[in-house]
Parts: C-alpha cells; structure tokens; sequence
C-alpha cells in the first residue's frame, strides 16, 4: 500500500483550446466547452454541481464551509474517506497545488483500474472552504491532475466575486449574493442581493432574433407588478458600454413608498446589445454605477 | 395493447435518433422562417365518432432557427448533430442549443410532423 504522506507535484498545465471558465459561489474552474453545469445547488456555505457534456456526466463538484477550528488535513481525509471509502482512502496522496492557489490540505485520489472516479479533496486557504472535485475517468488520462486542478482557484466573499456557468458571465461587487437564478435556454438571468442593494444580471441570445421580435428599448418594458407599483419610470437615455450600444432607464422609488426601506430608492436598467457575442445583456442595479460597472463585465470570460 | 410497456429511452438512444420529416408535409418559405402544412386525420379511436373533413389541413409556422432544425430532420442526421449544428450556427452553449432542440423535436412529434428512426439493434433492445 503506497504511503499517505507521498506527494506529487502538478505537472504543467496542458493548453488545451476550447475551454470555458466555470465559476460559481467563488470558486472558479477552467473546464472544456463541451462541459456545463447539469445540476448546481446551494450556497456560498455549501453546494453541490454536476458537469455533463452531451453524452454523460464529467465530473462534479461539491463544496462545505468547515469551522475554523477543525483540523484541514482531517477535515480532507474524513472527506475522501466519504468519498471513495476507507480502504480507497488509504491509497490517496499528498498532491503539490501551484502556490497561487493556495490550497491548505490536498489529497488525490486516481482509480487503479478505470473507468471509474478520480477524486481530489483540498481545504481552501483562502475561503476555509472544504471542496471536492470527481472527476469520471474512462481511462488513465489524468486529466483531473493535469487539466482540471491547476485551473481551480476560490475566492474569499469579501471580494468582487466571478461567476460564469452557461455563456452569462459576470464580475459582481464584493458582499453580493446570489438570490435567484434562471437558465432557460436563451434566456439566462441571475440576481444577487447586498442588504438593500439589488442586482439583476440578464441575458438573452441570439440577440438578431430578439432583436427581430421587437426592439431594444421594448425589453425594458416588461415588470413585474410589484415593481410598477412602487416604482415609477424616470428618464430613458442612451447608454454605451465598451462601444456597445443601448439604453438606460431610471425607475424611482414613488413618495408614497417610503416606509419601504427594504426596496432601493431608485433602480437603473441599462439594455446593451453586444454584437461580437450577438447578445442581449440586461442589467438591473439599485444604483446607475453598479448596474453600469456590472453591465462592463458582462461575458467578459468566456468571449 | 392496454398494458403495452412505454419503449425505455435512454439519454444516448435519444440522441443517436434520426428525426425524419412526416412525408405528407408541405413546407414553403414565410417571413423569417417557413410554414408547414399536414393533412389532419381523424384518430383511430374517434373515427367512429367523427371525422375530419377531406382534405382538412393544419398548419404550424416556423421561425429560421425551428426551419434550420427541420431541415437538418432528414432521417440521416443524428439528435446529437442537429444540437451541435445549431450551436455552431447561431453560437449558441451546447447545453441551450441542447435543451431547445430536444424540447422543439418533442413538440414537433407530437404534432405528428416528425418521427424518430432508431438502428435496428436499438428498436430491438428498446422493444
């Protein structure tokens, strides 16, 4: 049996074209394009996702907040230990993360006799975060030690967080967090909340047949009654983003309204069309900077 | 026939069906996309019950990406194809195109416009 404490380092990273970033609730992956998120639950605390290219699932991913007391190496190898049980546990070693991932525990695990599951344990030093990466080997590629893990990087919540799953990309403020998401094909919207901040990342594609249906300014228009109600329309102006153009409209807070404290005072949406990427993207802040500095970092990635 | 066993689909026999056009339909071009005609009849269990009139016919309108899929339904190109060609041609995530081909290919068999070719070995594992 092949001792525990054997560390290997990570070769370099093969370049592999076609990739797409996958980030989600701080943690980010560099993953192929033929993958996508079948499943994502949870939260920043804890979750779970499930990669899938057309045929069959890939790999998955699942995260949980571990307190701060607990012991990382511990903490990782009662993880595999749930993972790929005891007797497969004992076969995992040390893995060397590349320095600026800062990983505090590391353990891999490679199935001896594929296909079956490449799993990889590590303790963030970053977020204190214990996260897990299966990946489904149908033969002895190290793909996961090659491809998959040099890419893996976590982001402490107190900083602007990227997220990016399907083709909606987006760079949100620091403290943001992710209420509600909807991902309908064409159609992919995410909202994220700040106390009474709110911000509403929306994109629709392929922008020419949106387009065709009915025009810019009239994807602006639809609310829901809550918002009508206590909102009234402001003033509509041009809006242009990184030589994208579009418009921008002011929706205040009405007078009578004021006890609402919860709801921001004013909402500002501001419509782009991104004719490279042939998208719609919508974006709704409680305030003109945000929705404007959120808007510029729309598809940003994965362009 | 009451107590038939529902044909057991997987993942991968669903993609690796050939959709084909229903021979009867009659496409022709419209603006931004085309129209297909079929011709309605009755259903084995109402025929006695009524009958449509001869001749009667129904028509679904298509935009471009619904006539882009139902050209590639040509009873060679695969599921898994058509959602790549469509992803390649409007650049679109395979998942999206994915999920809207499937969903479109599902509406248009059961309007009766298409039917799904399997391989032999397939239909008879399937049953």
């Amino acid at each position: 049996m092949p001792a525990a404490t054997q560390t290997t380092s990570l070769d370099r990273p093969s370049t592999i074209a076609g990739r797409q970033l996958f980030a989600w609730q701080g943690w980010s992956l560099s993953i192929p394009r033929e993958w996508n998120p079948l499943k994502l639950d949870g939260d920043w605390s804890g979750g779970v996702a499930l990669l899938a290219d057309l045929s069959e699932a890939k790999a998955g991913m699942r995260w949980a907040a571990i307190r701060e007391s607990d012991d990382p190496a511990e903490a990782a190898r009662k993880a595999m230990i749930g993972e790929v049980g005891v007797l497969a546990a004992e076969e995992a070693r040390e893995l060397a993360m590349p320095e600026s991932s800062a990983w505090r525990a590391s353990l891999l695990y490679v199935e001896t006799e594929p296909p079956g599951r490449d799993v990889w344990v590590g303790v963030s030093a970053a977020t204190g975060r214990l996260v897990q990466v299966a990946y489904h080997a149908r033969r002895r590629d190290r793909a996961l030690e090659r491809d998959l893990l040099p890419t893996l990087a976590d982001t402490p919540a107190d900083r602007p967080m990227r997220w990016s799953a399907l083709d909606l990309s987006c760079v949100t403020p620091a403290g943001f967090k992710l209420t509600e998401r909807s991902f309908a094909a064409g159609d992919l919207r995410m909202a994220f909340s700040r106390g009474v901040e709110r911000l509403t990342v929306r994109q629709i594609g392929p922008a020419a047949l949106a387009l065709a249906r009915q025009p810019l300014e009239k994807w602006l228009a639809p609310h829901p009654l809550g918002l009508s109600r206590v909102y009234r329309a402001g003033e509509r102006n041009a809006a242009e983003i990184d030589r994208m153009q579009g418009v921008k409209q002011r929706f205040i807070r009405r007078r009578r309204f004021v006890m609402h404290w919860r709801q921001p005072r004013e909402i500002v949406l501001v419509a782009v069309h991104d004719p490279r990427r042939d998208r719609i993207v919508i974006v709704e802040g409680s305030s003109e900077d945000l929705a404007m500095e959120v808007a510029k970092s729309v598809g940003g990635e994965n362009a | 026939m009451l107590f038939s066993k529902k044909p057991n689909l997987t993942r991968e026999d669903s993609l690796a069906a050939r959709p084909l056009r229903n021979s009867a339909a009659r496409i022709e071009p419209a603006a931004g996309g085309a129209r297909v005609t079929i011709p309605l009849t009755s259903p084995r269990w109402g025929r006695w019950l009524f009958r449509y009139p001869a001749g009667a016919t129904k028509t679904f309108e298509l935009d471009s990406v619904g006539s882009f899929v139902w050209d590639c339904c040509d009873g060679r190109t695969t599921v898994k194809q058509i959602i790549r060609r469509l992803a390649n041609e409007y650049n679109l995530n395979l998942r999206e195109a994915e999920v809207s081909t499937l969903a479109f290919l599902k509406m248009l068999a059961s309007k009766g416009l298409i039917g799904l070719a399997m391989d032999a070995k397939d239909a008879s594992r399937i049953g």
